[in-house]
């Protein structure tokens, strides 16, 4: 029994690539627009290395159960984090991976890649903020949270000498995003160009 | 004096924030101004966001060495006048079960927030448990009361901390918030006021402060430095202090005051929230964050056409039987889920005028999934 | 010197507990005459102490806020009451079993902290209210309760214990030599900040009658053939190992 105004968002990682903050700043994000939102994050005994969960849910009216079940939107950031989730998927969920580092199987659900890996490593000169261009990413092909908010989540949630970079993965993010990418049916494999 | 609605003092409107950072922003705004603590997993964001909380606020904060110096600092602020206050897990709360006595025999207000992680022993820290229910209210040697509230949400983090400094403060009592791991590092929109309403402990002034006429009263609760010359001891005690170790009345008088003088209040104390029970042949029987699960499961089974109920438990001790006599005077059954082997589930039996009950524990670790209660639901139906 | 004590003693408190011999009462006595030497509030003063015989000193004896709290946590009570109510000259009063065993880690990080209280150990070497068992400063050989063939431990020098962990004023006195210990008691009560001493105080019950002190005064005597003040002790300000040097701790 899905909600109708629900949307279930689940970041999935490594220990280290900065899922916990994707889903805050995501979370944080949709109640600046004034929206309902809770969030949890699981992570396994290594502080790098083991699979780690950021999971919100998003809502126009007050959420009742504040976990995750089955995802809408799955947002891989490595295989193994891919590998983890992608069987708790509603039907016509959502996956987006990382085009780098994801290989996602030939009979997976809907899914877009992007490369957003390398596009913080060579255009941010920082493989650290992958994860808030992610949170742009999913936040722009999904269009459930307004950009300002968005930015003022981030201003919020980031300390201050790290703040300018981030602002800039967030943009970098809702770029990409926005154009969107090539599905498997076809179109260049390539990074988006917009 | 009584209630008064004071401003809370932090940020009001639409807030994103946990469990903890709820509670320790709730303990602001409730006029607590003393914290001392000691870290633990999963309670420590509680004691790191009041160590910067506390002295922007004229409080006071200290990290101490262990946790026994934690509640034995918090119950000497609190007499010094301060609402005081300490937050642990598990393993922590072991070792504050000696002064929490101490605490309860001397009638000092405070409040401990117990984020529950699996246990016992050190278990698994960073997972959740629920066992720690009877700990609270037995964990230390005698006969005694206090009270609990469990809460289910970030929101209830920030309203039961507020009403447990009330009842602390108002029933010279320690007063625990029940919260579970699950809760204390949940995120979740929070509708943060601007005013609260708290309650402040009665000084009247020449009155004993350890005894009163009534054989349910709260005395006056007075502090240090006010020419009242006190004798504060955890040795069995008359009305003005002094140790009365070899009479048989005066203990007696003192060890039944102090558990009169809460369970004379339930119908203050109790809270609790019933979902469907009217038309319900089953009634779901939870608290804390199962009892989310709970509501997410009745309301899936009630889709499906079953005649399912839930009634949550807000305050745990004192555990409010009343409500569950009144249920069970009807031809119903109860379904206890619980992240414990039956805590509650053994409290409901014993009210539950001979009814069925049906005890659903769950210690791995994890909190109780909806799918799980609905089977069980769906078992019994 | 005041002899009368009356204005500080609680009027429905007709005597002391302690057994005849104990120096505890005449601790409790010289405490209070140096603070009418200083000319104190006493209404101004909280005294804390934890469970013990040294514990009965301040509560009920004393006309003044008394906090008798657990065994071992006196000086973690008194340090929320102090910073709740930074206002109060709080002194702890607690005997050495109460303050150096289970309370010796809130002991030493109350002084590492620094945190402005006057800490009196009273110290008669054993653990005298629960029947005479050994205790961290029972001198080795000793025989107690539970060292019948007598202490194999050597015991904590206190003072370099409490001033290794940072307090401000240290002393050891004993109350075989009250004008020497009020005046520690009054250097320790206004140094700001931690301060400790030590007071040597005869146990002729449960210490005595084990190591054949027979009376009260045999009792006093050990103590006055164990202690040494510094000018006794020589110029190096040392002394043997089964002696104990009375006098202020400073730095070196």
């Amino acid at each position: 029994m899905a909600d109708p105004m629900t949307h279930d968002v689940r970041f999935a990682g490594l220990g280290g690539q900065g899922v916990v903050l994707a889903g805050l700043v995501l979370g944080h994000a949709a109640v600046l627009d004034g929206l309902y939102a809770s969030g949890a994050s699981s992570y396994g005994a290594q502080a790098r290395g083991s699979v780690a969960l950021a999971e919100v849910r998003l809502s126009d009216e007050p959420i009742d159960y504040p976990h995750v079940e089955d995802a809408d939107l799955l947002v891989a950031l490595s295989q193994e984090g891919y590998e983890a989730c992608r069987d708790r998927l509603r039907e016509g969920g959502l996956v987006l991976y990382d085009l780098g580092l994801v290989k996602t199987a030939d009979d997976g659900p809907r899914q877009q890649g992007y490369d957003v890996a390398a596009v913080a490593r060579d255009e941010l000169d920082s493989a650290q903020v992958a994860n808030v261009v992610w949170v742009g990413v999913a936040a722009a092909a999904t269009g459930w949270i307004g950009d300002d908010a968005l930015r003022e989540a981030v201003r919020l949630r980031v300390p201050e000498r790290f703040l300018e970079l981030n602002l800039r993965a967030l943009e970098k993010g809702l770029e990409l995003g926005r154009c969107g990418v090539k599905t498997k049916d076809g179109g260049d494999a390539s990074a988006t160009r917009c | 004096m009584p209630y008064s609605t004071i401003p809370t003092g932090v940020p009001a409107g639409q807030r994103y924030m946990s469990g903890n950072e709820a509670a320790a922003e709730a303990a602001i705004a409730a006029g607590c101004r003393f914290y001392a603590g000691y870290p633990i997993t999963p309670s420590s964001e509680i004691m790191d966001n009041l160590s910067r909380l506390l002295p922007a606020h004229d409080g006071a904060f200290i990290q101490m060495e262990d946790e026994i110096g934690s509640i034995s600092a918090v119950a000497g602020a609190s007499w010094s006048g301060a609402k005081a206050m300490t937050a642990t897990s598990g393993p922590g709360l072991s070792l504050m079960q000696e002064c929490l006595g101490y605490a309860v025999f001397t009638e000092t207000p405070l409040v401990v927030i117990d984020v529950q992680r699996a246990g016992p022993s050190t278990g698994q820290a960073t997972k959740v448990g629920g066992g720690d229910v009877m700990t609270v209210k037995y964990g230390s040697h005698g006969d005694y009361q206090v009270v609990a509230f469990a809460p289910w949400s970030v929101a209830e983090m920030f309203s039961l901390t507020v009403e447990a400094f009330n009842a602390a403060e108002k029933l010279r009592v320690p007063a625990f918030v029940l919260a579970e791991e699950a809760t204390g590092h949940l995120f979740e929109r929070v509708d943060t006021p601007s005013e609260v309403r708290v309650y402040d402990r009665d000084y009247r002034p020449g009155e004993p402060p350890f005894d009163t006429p009534e054989l349910d009263g709260v005395p006056s609760m007075p502090r240090f430095g006010q020419g009242e010359n006190l004798l504060v001891t955890g040795s069995t005690h008359n009305g003005l202090g002094f140790r009365k170790v070899e009479d048989p009345e005066v203990h007696d008088r003192l060890v039944r005051r102090l558990n009169r003088k809460v369970l004379a209040r339930k119908d203050e104390l109790c809270r609790y929230e019933t979902h469907f029970v009217d038309d319900a042949k089953l009634v779901v029987v939870a608290y804390g964050f199962t009892a989310r699960s709970a509501l997410r499961a009745v309301k899936l089974a009630r889709a499906a056409g079953s005649p399912v109920g839930m009634l949550r438990f807000v305050t745990l001790w004192p555990f409010c039987r009343e409500i569950v006599e009144e249920i069970a005077a009807r031809d119903v059954q109860f379904l206890v889920p619980e992240m414990n082997l039956g805590q509650v589930a053994d409290l409901v039996q014993a009210a539950s005028l001979g009814r069925r009950v049906e005890a659903l524990g769950q210690v791995n670790g994890k909190t109780i999934a909806p799918a799980s209660i609905l089977q069980a639901i769906e078992g019994i139906l | 010197m005041v002899r009368a004590l009356d204005h500080h003693l609680r009027p429905e408190v007709k005597a002391t507990p302690f057994c005849p011999g104990c120096g505890h009462g005449i601790l409790l006595g010289l405490i209070l005459r140096k603070i009418d030497a200083l000319e104190w509030d006493i209404g101004e003063m909280l005294f804390v102490s934890g469970i013990g015989c040294a514990a009965w000193i301040p509560s009920p004896n004393y006309l003044a806020d008394t906090l008798h709290t657990l065994h071992g946590r006196a000086v973690a009570f008194a340090t929320g009451a102090k910073l709740a109510n930074p206002a109060l000259k709080v002194m702890v009063i607690s005997g050495d079993g109460d303050l150096a065993s289970i309370g010796g880690n809130h002991l030493i990080h109350a002084a590492r902290r620094g945190i402005d209280l006057t800490v009196v150990c009273a110290n008669n070497q054993i653990y005298g209210m629960t029947g005479g068992q050994v205790a961290p400063t029972t001198p080795k050989g000793s025989r107690t309760a539970t060292t019948a063939d007598g202490n194999p431990y050597p015991p904590f020098d206190l003072c370099k214990l409490v001033k290794a962990a940072g307090a401000t004023y240290v002393a050891r006195g004993s109350v075989l030599r009250p004008r020497q210990l009020m005046d520690e008691i009054g250097k320790a009560l206004t140094t700001p900040s931690f301060s400790f001493v030590e007071v040597l105080s005869p146990c002729p019950t449960q210490y005595g009658r084990r190591n054949r002190l027979d009376t009260p005064a045999a009792a006093m005597d050990e103590i006055r053939d164990h202690c040494r003040v510094r000018v006794e002790a020589g110029e190096a300000g040392s002394c043997a190992a089964d002696m104990l040097l009375l006098g202020e701790y400073g730095d070196g």
